[in-house]
């Protein structure tokens, strides 16, 4: 849970990092990409200019070939006419004599019907082709892309012949055949490394001649179909290409056959109907202006991860210190989990994010654990504290937080659903807790943990105070779940004292001057006399509102808010003017002790103010004993010398009151300085338990305050045999109800000096 | 079973397991297909069969099987190829002669073939003369070289000469006749071979020139020209053919069949015809003889030309470029690829005998057979013989006059004139009989044409031929569908067979049992000693068929219409064609008058619109 609590702060930093990264890096790349882009164009069109270059310069060589065959074919024919050959043979010798001066394969004489006639005289058939025999007849130069003569494809030229006739036969025209592999060596003119090659093809795209380049891919019966064929993605390339030749312009395409990727440029020839295509692939284009790109390309690249590397940088150090700042006031320096602040921040995340489930506030602690810490030592018990947190962990559940409040106190956000369902889950530690035990096999043992639980059914109260409210829930009705858990709900009942330790708040410091807070006195009576040696001076509170209020209700309140201190001082006034009346009566005077909270003992000069009252009333001190109450001793036995030894000084007597019911042992008492101890009614509440063993207890209690030369008082004493057996050991006192209550200072008065009331009831 | 069918014949081939309601498929083949080999259907032209083709893409490709699709509809199927390039219904190829058919459905149907590699490899003339607008929507196939086949043997016993020109062929009949064989027996019973004679005597004056089409586009056009101004050199040929007693009037009552056998028993010394003719002879009637082509000699210098007779132009239906044909495609593109090579031209020749073909560098057929014609087909002497668009039978019946010596040239020039300038002979063809609310299939036609054969006779049940499947035709069965919109007289004719084995197209009611019914069913009747094969369409009854499995184990289950059990001893009346049923099971038979056509022209017009019954009598089980 710890982790995963950090981690969703971590992702939140983490997502601003990442954020702030890849814009930065899209800023770098971005300008490297426009860089890049204008590169390239520049670089394409340099290279399209190439083609076009190259193309041109081939179709004017095709335009020459043509008109150089042209000029060869009239040549002939005026050589024809001008020799009068009139018939075939004179034909036939006369072609002979001049073959060698032209490349074509045969002379046709054509006459007015377009019948084609071999220059020795043998009727030919020639291939319909409109446009070539629509030329013919109307005397002009054609040619003829496509004839079969001898079974062989031919181009054909032709050129009108005016006046001649062969064997009688009118002839209208010469025509001349030729391979179309006449052009090849043309087409096939090397550029892009040898890697382009040409074709012509008339304007509705049918192939002429093709490339016999071995570069060359194979070229379908149309060359505007097999480009579009070729590459579904480029469109209707064949349309657009016809559009720009129906304009007879030259221009340009692109696309990809057999993931080639191909630059094509084409270009008018000479011959009506006829254009030339030059194909280059694109990668012989780039050949060169690649390399550039790929090295623009690379230190782009290099400076965008430079740029990168630098803001990432940047972000891990700033990330990095941030971390450490939140684990010193995130991570507990002992157990290694939350801190009660990460605590807090963690809760109130868990508790946004589910808003549907509900929470308790738990506050726990190891009963005794300073015991624990004098017995094993810091090291041990710190290790017990992290075995606890541990614990406590593995229990946890999504969403629910554990954070370490102070000492052995921890705080934990837990689901809630019922109370059963709560003590399932403090079961379910305390097996963690057994399992670690068996696995670990600690010096230590697990102290009995305790649990308050507060049931957040108002998220608006400070977490602080949630504590306070389990704390209260444990201190007054904590159930034990096995032996060594406790907990305890804070509920109606708690809410009902905490109610009415506010309105006891409101009142208190009214009831001072109104004079409520009334002084009782319990008789001490002394052994083996059974007469009354002495009294303890108790606090009774007769609201005018409320009525009497007991000491269980207000004392434990006042000492929480520290008003405790106003009364004892308030107490010990009285008490002072009550010993003061029975000075001035001559009474026989007895030692009267009153209760001094530990409050008082933050200030060492607390004694002041009480010798101030003493002196006040002009009381002898030593009539006046401090009782201080077993519990100091045990938080700081040297700072107790100190204030029993500051006691003494001023006069005052001193004891230890409810000995017995901390874990005090005998051999404290004797760095102990009071002057007697007060047994714990502790030792005789429970008269089942086998009164040999209390008898021996207790007398070895009373004879080690008696070696010590102190006195011994019997608290909470109700049954008579026990007085007996307090009479037997050697107690010096018994303060309880088998003699007498608390009583009001009158009637203590009576009982003691039997007067007052007595004159009261005489009058 | 695996089952080849066709989905609405559009060319799709799918196969199947499960039983099919065959009202929305057709029964494409009766050949099993057990290894589920990739079916590609090949639409052959008239009566046409390519079975040493199938046999060799077969062997090429052990993956594709070929199935032939067969058109074997009234005048040379034309009407039905332009039919089902107008619905978009074709094949995966097509093999169709002659190509110009339904120009204008070609975009819609055909692939353009101009992009493919493949089309690099035929001359770029021969496809200039078949593309449009630079596309290319067919290959040339090979071309049947066709001269004057003659008795080698008997030729050179006699000593006679192939000729040279042809005052030496006239020189030579003469000879020959002298010598009491017949010289040139054309078969001229069949009206078409006059044009043998005029086309191929009068090519060189009257047809070689490419102003010849021209002048004939021109007089066709009703240009005001005489037939005479142009072809009056090849009638005088003509004339000059009968005048040497080359022509004789008794040819007049030889027909086409005859004169091979009269050639192959020495009753003749030459005929016309091709290479596959002059291998013939051996198996026709045993002879040793060896036979050669000579070319047909015209009056004139360079007077050599041989007739070219193109087999089929290939071509490959639209909808294989559709995705989900891709493997199709693929393999067709392969197989385009290997007919595109001369190993695979050689496989279209296989059923046709020495051919020329469209393929670079392959030119003129190199055998024997050949020889006295080289020199015509190296020097482009040659040519595919035309017809005139509307005067054609006015020519034959002028031409048959002057053979039988009754008709002068002046006489069929008129004739030929008076017929160029009527309006087209009036047909039937277009008139309009109804409408079809949606494409019929095969089965759904059949079972259309059976049904009025039933009403029309008020029989139990109709039968009706399948013509053929997997290059065979019966000539009496269902031969096409209908197709949504107007159905005219055409559609009809198309739809049923046409006729041969001088069958009449009559209506018959016959009756038999139970038994024989399913006799016929299983067995059908004998056709050219074919008896494996053929099926019937049929109305009245619901039967689950198997047209794989042999004859006699066809039949799952049968049932009449209504669903009630067909009685095997019942005696039942059955409407059908006329010879289309065997006899032998017939217990009565009687014609009982209209023509089928008439009747199914009839149930049309009456129904006036028309749509497939689907009632699922047709299972393929």
């Amino acid at each position: 849970m710890r982790s995963a609590g950090r981690k969703s702060s971590a992702k939140g930093s983490f997502v601003v990092a990442a954020a702030a990264f890849i814009f930065a890096c899209a800023i770098a790349g971005a300008l490297c990409f426009q860089y890049y882009s204008q590169l390239q164009a520049t670089l394409q069109a340099e290279s399209s200019g190439y083609l076009r270059e190259v193309s041109a310069r081939i179709s004017s060589n095709i335009d020459r070939i043509i008109s150089d065959n042209y000029s060869f074919l009239r040549t002939l024919s005026s050589g024809i006419i001008a020799s009068s050959a009139d018939s075939f043979p004179k034909v036939q010798a006369l072609v002979d004599e001049q073959r060698d001066y032209w490349d074509f394969q045969d002379i046709i004489l054509i006459d007015q019907n377009c019948r084609a006639y071999n220059a020795d005289g043998s009727v030919m058939k020639l291939d319909n082709d409109p446009d070539f025999l629509d030329a013919v007849l109307a005397n002009q130069a054609a040619i003829s892309s496509a004839q079969m003569i001898n079974n062989e494809e031919r181009i054909m030229i032709s050129t009108p012949l005016g006046d001649c006739s062969v064997d009688g036969i009118p002839m209208i025209a010469m025509a001349a055949s030729y391979d179309p592999a006449t052009f090849d060596q043309t087409l096939s003119m090397s550029a892009f490394g040898g890697n382009s090659f040409s074709c012509i093809f008339e304007v509705d795209g049918t192939t002429v001649v093709r490339s016999s380049s071995e570069a060359a891919f194979e070229m379908g019966y149309n060359i505007l179909t097999t480009i579009d064929d070729s590459d579904e993605t480029a469109g209707n390339v064949a349309e657009d290409v016809k559009a720009t030749i129906a304009k007879g312009e030259v221009g340009e395409t692109r696309f990809t056959r057999d993931d080639i990727r191909y630059y094509a440029v084409y270009t008018p020839v000479a011959p009506e109907n006829w254009y030339l295509m030059t194909f280059v692939p694109a990668n012989s284009v780039n050949a060169k202006s690649d390399l550039l790109l790929n090295t623009t390309l690379l230190i782009c690249g290099g400076i965008t991860t430079v740029f990168a590397a630098l803001v990432a940088f940047l972000l891990f150090v700033s990330t990095r210190n941030r971390h450490r700042l939140e684990n010193v006031a995130y991570v507990d320096r002992v157990t290694g989990g939350h801190t009660i602040t990460r605590f807090y921040e963690l809760a109130r995340e868990s508790l946004e994010t589910a808003k549907d489930r509900r929470f308790a506030l738990v506050y726990t602690n190891l009963e005794k654990f300073k015991v624990l810490n004098e017995q094993f030592g810091r090291r041990a018990c710190d290790e017990l504290l992290v075995a606890f947190c541990k614990i406590l962990e593995r229990g946890l559940r999504e969403g629910e937080i554990l954070g370490r409040l102070s000492a052995d106190n921890f705080c934990i956000l837990i689901e809630y659903t019922d109370e059963a369902e709560m003590r399932k889950r403090l079961i379910e530690w305390f097996e963690y807790a057994e399992i670690y035990i068996a696995e670990n096999n600690p010096i230590w043992s697990f102290p009995t943990a305790e649990f308050g639980i507060y049931v957040m059914d108002d998220n608006e109260i400070p977490f602080p105070q949630m504590i306070d409210r389990a704390k209260l829930a444990l201190k007054e009705s904590p159930q034990a779940v096995g032996n060594r858990v406790r907990y305890a709900v804070y509920d109606d009942e708690v809410r009902r004292l905490l109610f009415r330790e506010k309105q006891l708040e409101d009142l208190m410091e009214q009831a001072i001057p109104n004079k409520e807070f009334k002084v009782y006195l319990q008789p001490k009576y002394k052994l083996p006399e059974r007469e009354i040696g002495g009294a303890e001076a108790l606090t009774r509170w007769v609201s005018e509102s409320e009525g009497m209020i007991f000491p269980d209700e207000f004392i434990p309140l006042f000492e929480k808010n520290g008003f405790i201190v106003t009364l004892d001082l308030y107490v010990f006034d009285e008490v002072c003017g009550i010993l003061r009346s029975w000075l001035d009566s001559e009474k026989p005077v007895m030692k009267v002790s009153v209760n001094c909270s530990r409050a008082h003992l933050r200030d060492l000069n607390f004694i002041d103010r009480y010798r101030k009252i003493a002196q006040k009333h002009g009381v002898p001190e030593h009539l006046i004993e401090i009782e201080l109450t077993e519990s100091i001793v045990m938080e700081d036995a040297e700072r107790l010398i100190g204030v029993i030894d500051a006691i003494h000084e001023a006069g005052f007597e001193c004891s230890i009151d409810d000995f017995g019911s901390g874990y005090s042992s005998l051999n404290m008492i004797q760095s102990i300085p009071a002057d007697s101890l007060k047994l714990d009614k502790i030792f005789f509440r429970d008269r089942s338990k086998d009164p040999e063993r209390t008898k021996s207890v207790v007398g070895s209690i009373v004879s080690m305050a008696k070696a010590l030369s102190m006195d011994t008082i019997a608290e909470g004493v109700e049954h008579w045999d026990q007085v007996d057996m307090l009479e037997d050991i050697g107690c010096d006192y018994i303060q309880g109800y088998v003699f007498a209550r608390p009583m009001p200072v009158d009637e203590f008065e009576e009982l003691a000096f039997g007067e007052g009331r007595a004159d009261e009831d005489n009058s | 079973m695996m089952l080849a069918i066709s989905l609405g014949f559009s060319g799709i081939l799918s196969a199947c397991t499960a039983k099919t309601e065959l009202e929305h498929v057709d029964i494409l083949t009766q050949k099993a297909n057990p290894d589920d080999r990739l079916q590609v259907s090949v639409l052959v032209k008239y009566a046409f069969t390519i079975n040493g083709f199938e046999q060799a893409v077969e062997e090429k490709f052990p993956d594709v099987d070929i199935v032939q699709v067969g058109n074997y509809t009234r005048d040379m199927g034309v009407a039905e190829y332009e039919a089902r390039l107008k619905n978009n219904d074709l094949t995966d190829i097509v093999m169709t002669w002659p190509y110009s058919i339904g120009e204008e459905y070609w975009e819609e149907s055909l692939l353009d073939l101009g992009g493919m590699d493949f089309s690099s490899r035929y001359n770029i003339s021969a496809l200039n003369e078949i593309s449009r607008d630079g596309k290319l929507y067919y290959l040339p196939g090979p071309a049947q070289v066709r001269g004057i086949v003659y008795n080698k043997t008997l030729f050179e016993e006699q000593g006679w000469q192939v000729p040279s020109d042809f005052n030496g062929f006239i020189e030579l009949c003469k000879t020959i006749e002298l010598s009491g064989i017949r010289s040139l027996q054309l078969g001229l019973k069949n009206s078409e071979v006059l044009d043998t004679a005029f086309t191929g005597y009068g090519y060189a004056d009257s047809y070689s020139n490419p102003l010849d089409s021209q002048w004939v586009k021109s007089y066709e056009e009703g240009s005001g020209k005489s037939f005479g101004d142009h072809y009056g050199s090849a009638l005088d040929t003509f004339q000059t053919l009968i005048d040497a007693g080359v022509l004789r009037a008794t040819d007049l009552d030889i027909d086409y069949s005859e004169r091979e056998k009269m050639l192959f028993t020495r009753e003749c010394a030459m005929v016309e015809d091709s290479v596959l003719l002059a291998r013939m002879g051996a198996d026709q009637t045993g002879t040793a003889d060896e036979y050669g082509l000579m070319p047909f000699f015209n009056p004139g210098n360079g007077g050599d030309w041989a007739r070219l007779y193109p087999i089929c132009y290939v071509g490959l239906g639209k909808q294989l470029a559709e995705p989900a044909n891709a493997e199709k495609y693929a393999a067709v593109m392969d197989i385009m690829d290997y007919i595109s090579t001369p190993d695979g031209q050689a496989a279209l020749m296989s059923d046709t005998g020495a051919m020329y073909s469209g393929l670079n560098g392959v030119g003129a057929p190199d055998v024997p057979e050949l020889a006295d014609i080289t020199k015509a087909l190296e020097e482009g002497r040659y040519g595919v013989f035309p017809e005139l668009a509307n005067a054609q039978s006015a020519l034959r019946e002028g031409l048959a006059g002057m053979v039988a010596g009754v008709l002068g040239k002046s006489e069929v020039v008129a004739m030929v004139d008076k017929q160029n300038a009527l309006p087209k002979e009036a047909s039937d063809d277009q008139i309009i009989l109804g409408t079809a609310t949606e494409d019929f299939t095969m089965t759904e036609t059949g079972g259309f044409v059976a049904d009025a054969l039933r009403f029309a006779a008020g029989t139990d049940f109709a039968l009706f031929l399948d013509n053929g499947k997997d290059g065979r035709y019966n000539g009496k069965g269902i031969s096409a569908k209908f197709y949504t919109g107007e159905v005219t007289m055409l559609d009809v004719h198309r739809v049923l067979p046409d006729l041969k084995h001088g069958d009449d197209g009559v209506l018959q009611k016959v009756s038999m049992t139970g038994q024989n019914l399913i006799e016929t069913l299983e067995h059908s009747l004998s056709v050219d000693n074919d008896q494996t094969g053929w099926f019937y369409y049929f109305s009245g009854l619901t039967i689950e068929f198997d047209p794989e499995a042999s004859p006699g184990s066809r039949i799952k289950s049968i049932a009449l219409q209504d669903g009630s059990a067909l009685d095997l001893n019942a005696v039942y009346t059955i409407a059908v064609s006329d010879n289309s049923v065997p006899e032998e099971y017939c217990i009565t038979s009687e014609n009982v008058g209209p023509l089928v056509v008439d009747v199914v022209s009839d149930a049309i017009k009456e129904a006036g619109t028309i749509s497939p019954v689907q009632d699922n009598r047709f299972i393929v089980g």
